[in-house]
């Protein structure tokens, strides 16, 4: 027997009917996947790459709303010609599919067990429940799921996003497809969990034998299994070859601008300007948020952090969803209470502030929100919106008015003449600076971003992150940067403090930070970030294990020993002390923090 | 007819996102939407210009009785010789007044309670919340009907008590708005621009929670017109104006001899209560972001 593709589509056309006009999406694409090859399939969004594949697997719309031409073979069999009937049996069992949400792709009234057991009873109706279950159960443990036995009652809002990940994997893998599917598997998880499930994904690959389609825009996760690549770009591929080929001489100007885009950890920071070692600004002592559940549980977010901003400077907080660190900001900003500790603006404590005194003491701290489609009241004209913290402070007239809301526009690089119109004639990136310009109307010391560029296309990021190191050079701002993107936070950071589970376990400079980790959470979040080059996989040793335990009920001592690979009997009895390390500005939570190699690669 | 108010209502509450701007000529432009608003249109025209539209004095004497639609008539006469089609254009009047004023009260009122019970939560949302659906539970026509035959048959005591009890719905919507607005970052934004309590509440969260709102009440209106007709055809409408209602009430004697004095106005009842509710309910689902 000749080993011939697997899945094989040729001069593959799909036309959708958008508002009556017919808009070709795919122009003829073909493919090959042989058996137990991976294939990266990359491209920008709207690059046509995930309709390709539902094309091929017949899951788009039917005629009047979406035609499909080609021919798609599997083994020998045109999948576009075969009836419904046939292509159903061949759905879940010759090609097993992962999509991109584990949130929404698991029936949320059914629970978990069962649902990976009907992947398997839909195909095989001489299968008892009861060996189904047993199988389905076996099949969890296989992608990493702890104790299926003992959750075989759970319903999936009772897992978490890489849990539910693991199980829609499970299902696809459970009748030893030919062909896996994965969109974007991972696009909507930390890092941390990305790490984990990309491992799964090849252990299921190497399992069944499977030949896999990884369907993404980010180039770091493709490096990681796929043997060959193709790139997709306005509904053509536009480039095709191993995997190691492309990644070393990227051909067509749209892998290199895809591979530009993908944060590099490996390479040498950005340059920063020597920081000036100003007096502190802000100084956060000993902060507790703890918020109260409907459960009456109490959800520890931020549990006793202190830290200092100096003036001018950018300090860079990263950690998992989840770790406290936007409670951390809602705090410092008095948008929620503290507990307890205090949040000190120039050595005056301002947890207590109330009324007038607040809102003046509001003047020198401001924000940049996350969302720029939800930050910006959709009624009010831009120039409203940037004249608003001038208004209520009373000083638009003193400030000039008109004149100063254009000159803030314009120091954001936009034009001044667009302040009558409403927000939402403005793209994200555009809106993100109008944002930026609403926080420094009233000249603050210190700014607050909160993920500022995490929700804007690729391209614009780095324009916006530009922007705001102008702006800190040119107004001596101090930025509390939180952002989950590493690679931003080393090149805007002078300083990173890294927190878990509501706790900072690591502080120092960002070269130190990043060059030399010394907590092993560091370690694994920064060995999770994943390298866009196919000799760099990840190593194992570094991988952190599980998900993040529930803030509410914090393990004792160290509380990052339940995910540790270097974890001992001491660490739960002991709650480790961010202590100096090596330079003596560098701090670390751990009692044994062991030196493990943290290059990777060739 | 409640039922299409409750569910518009429920297509609110479930949430909603920012409403796109523009959404209001979309609906517009839609064929439903644009005979809707032309129906209404029309109505509110009628309504206002009734003096100078009528061809006569609606209770004056005008012709032979029970004279079928003709040159003269255009519409007909009733019983005692009145034109029918006076008397159908200065009822659009009485329905407009009822309607209108009916409608303002439940805005203040809904809005008022809405954006308090949503702003401010704790004890008094619950108050508020309970006493609402209490309101909501209450029969509204039996309501009226008691109200009207204790104080006597008079538009005024109409509106007041259809416009004090026909707001639930209205402030529910706002309050599940409110709820949803206050956890927006730019509400965010204006708290930590300094904005105080009150700013926030009427500039920030006030603009974004009324327009969806604002749609639903094309379908209390709409209800509110049958009711006063409802009280009319019992002969509880106001005797001193005429009104849809009160016609067709008339009428019910004569309908194997002069079915013109039922049809008109019962078709201009149909009419203004289909164009509320086709209205309504595209608003309701324009600024509730779906279609």
């Amino acid at each position: 027997m000749t080993a011939g593709p697997v899945l094989s589509v040729r001069d593959l056309v799909v036309r959708f009917r958008v508002h009556g006009r017919p808009t070709t999406v795919v122009h003829g694409v073909d493919l090959d996947i042989s058996p137990g090859e991976t294939l990266g399939l990359v491209g920008e969004s709207g690059s046509g790459k995930t309709v390709t594949v539902l094309a091929a697997t017949g899951l788009l719309p039917a005629p009047p709303v979406c035609t499909v031409r080609g021919t798609v073979l599997l083994g020998s069999r045109d999948l576009l010609t075969m009836d419904r009937r046939t292509l159903r049996s061949v759905r879940g069992r010759e090609i097993g599919m992962v999509f991109q949400d584990p949130m929404t792709s698991l029936h949320p009234s059914f629970r978990v067990v069962d649902q990976v057991a009907e992947a398997l009873l839909v195909h095989d109706r001489a299968l008892a429940r009861g060996v189904a279950c047993r199988r389905a159960i076996e099949l969890l443990e296989q992608v990493g799921v702890p104790h299926p036995g003992r959750r075989a009652g759970d319903y999936p809002h009772q897992w978490s996003g890489g849990m539910r990940q693991r199980a829609m994997i499970a299902m696809a893998i459970a009748n030893r497809p030919r062909l896996l599917v994965a969109d974007e598997p991972t696009t909507a998880l930390d890092v941390t969990i990305q790490a984990q499930i990309l491992e799964v994904l090849r252990a299921a690959r190497d399992g069944t034998g499977a030949a896999t389609v990884l369907i993404t825009h980010d180039l770091g996760v493709v490096a990681q299994l796929a043997d060959r690549i193709a790139v997709m770009s306005a509904g053509r591929i536009v480039e095709t070859g191993p995997a190691v080929e492309v990644f070393a001489a990227p051909g067509h100007p749209c892998t290199r601008i895809l591979l530009s885009a993908v944060p590099r950890l490996d390479r040498p920071a950005a340059p920063r300007p020597e920081p000036v070692r100003g007096p502190a600004v802000l100084e956060v002592r000993d902060l507790v948020t703890h918020y109260r559940t409907p459960g009456d549980r109490t959800v520890r977010a931020v549990d006793g952090v202190s830290l200092r901003l100096a003036a001018g400077e950018t300090l860079g907080l990263v950690g998992e969803s989840g770790c406290g660190k936007t409670s951390l900001a809602r705090t410092v900003l008095r948008l929620v209470d503290a507990t307890s500790g205090s949040v000190l603006l120039r050595g005056t404590d301002i947890t207590q502030a109330r009324g007038r005194r607040l809102r003046v003491i509001r003047r020198s701290l401001s924000m940049v929100f996350q969302d720029p489609y939800s930050s910006l009241n959709p009624r009010m004209t831009v120039g409203e919106i940037v004249a608003q913290p001038l208004r209520v402070a009373g000083r638009f007239r003193a400030e000039g008015g008109a004149r100063r809301v254009a000159d803030l526009l314009d120091l954001v690089g936009l034009d001044p003449g667009l302040a009558a119109r409403l927000p939402g004639q403005f793209s994200g990136g555009q809106r993100q600076r109008i944002g930026i310009a609403r926080a420094l109307a009233l000249s603050p010391e210190v700014l607050v971003l909160d993920e500022p560029v995490s929700s804007l296309d690729v391209t614009v990021r780095a324009q916006v992150a530009d922007l705001l190191s102008r702006l800190q050079r040119e107004l001596g701002l101090a930025y509390l940067l939180i952002a989950h993107d590493l690679a931003l936070v080393r090149d805007l950071s002078d300083r990173v403090a890294v927190m878990y589970l509501g706790r900072l376990v690591e502080t120092g400079t960002r070269d130190q930070v990043f060059g030399h980790p010394m907590h092993p959470y560091t370690r694994s979040l920064l060995a999770a970030v994943p390298v866009p080059d196919p000799r760099c996989r990840y190593s194992v040793p570094l991988m952190p294990t599980g998900d993040p335990p529930d803030p509410a009920d914090p393990p004792s001592g160290c509380r990052f020993r339940t995910r540790c690979r270097i974890a001992t009997a001491e660490c739960p009895e002991v709650v480790p002390e961010l202590v100096p390390r090596a330079g003596g500005d560098h701090f670390c939570a751990c009692i044994h923090p062991a030196e493990i190699p943290l290059r990777r690669g060739p | 007819m409640s039922d299409t108010a409750e569910a518009a209502a429920g297509r609110l509450e479930a949430g909603t996102p920012a409403p796109a701007p523009g959404s209001v000529r979309r609906v517009l432009r839609t064929p439903g939407g644009a005979v809707g608003a032309s129906l209404v249109l029309l109505w509110v025209l009628v309504a206002t210009l009734a003096p100078v539209l009528a061809p006569t004095d609606p209770f004056a004497v005008d012709g032979p009785p029970l004279a079928g639609p003709s040159g003269d008539h255009l519409l007909g006469t009733d019983s005692l010789g009145r034109d029918l089609l006076s008397g159908i254009i200065h009822g659009a009047r009485t329905s407009l007044v009822v309607a209108g004023s009916v409608a303002a009260l439940v805005a203040v009122i809904g809005t008022a309670v809405g954006l308090v019970s949503g702003l401010l939560g704790g004890w008094l949302d619950d108050v508020l919340m309970r006493f609402t659906e209490a309101l909501q539970v209450l029969p509204r026509f039996f309501l009226a009907l008691v109200v009207i035959a204790f104080f006597g048959p008079g538009l005024d005591r109409l509106i007041l008590v259809l416009g004090a009890t026909s707001w639930p719905l209205l402030a529910r919507v706002v309050r599940a708005e409110v709820l949803a607005l206050r956890h927006r970052e730019f509400v965010d934004a204006a708290v930590v621009g300094g904005a105080s309590r009150l700013r926030i509440a009427l500039r920030e969260i006030l603009p974004n929670a009324v327009p969806p709102a604002l749609a639903l009440l094309g379908l209390v209106v709409a209800q509110v017109i049958l009711i006063e007709a409802s009280l009319g055809f019992l002969g509880l409408g106001d005797p001193n104006v005429t009104s849809w209602g009160t016609l067709a009430s008339e009428a019910q004697r004569f309908l194997r001899v002069a079915w013109w004095l039922t049809v008109f106005p019962g078709l201009a009842i149909l009419l203004v209560v289909l164009a509320l509710n086709l209205l309504g309910d595209l608003l309701v689902d324009a600024l509730a972001g779906r279609r």
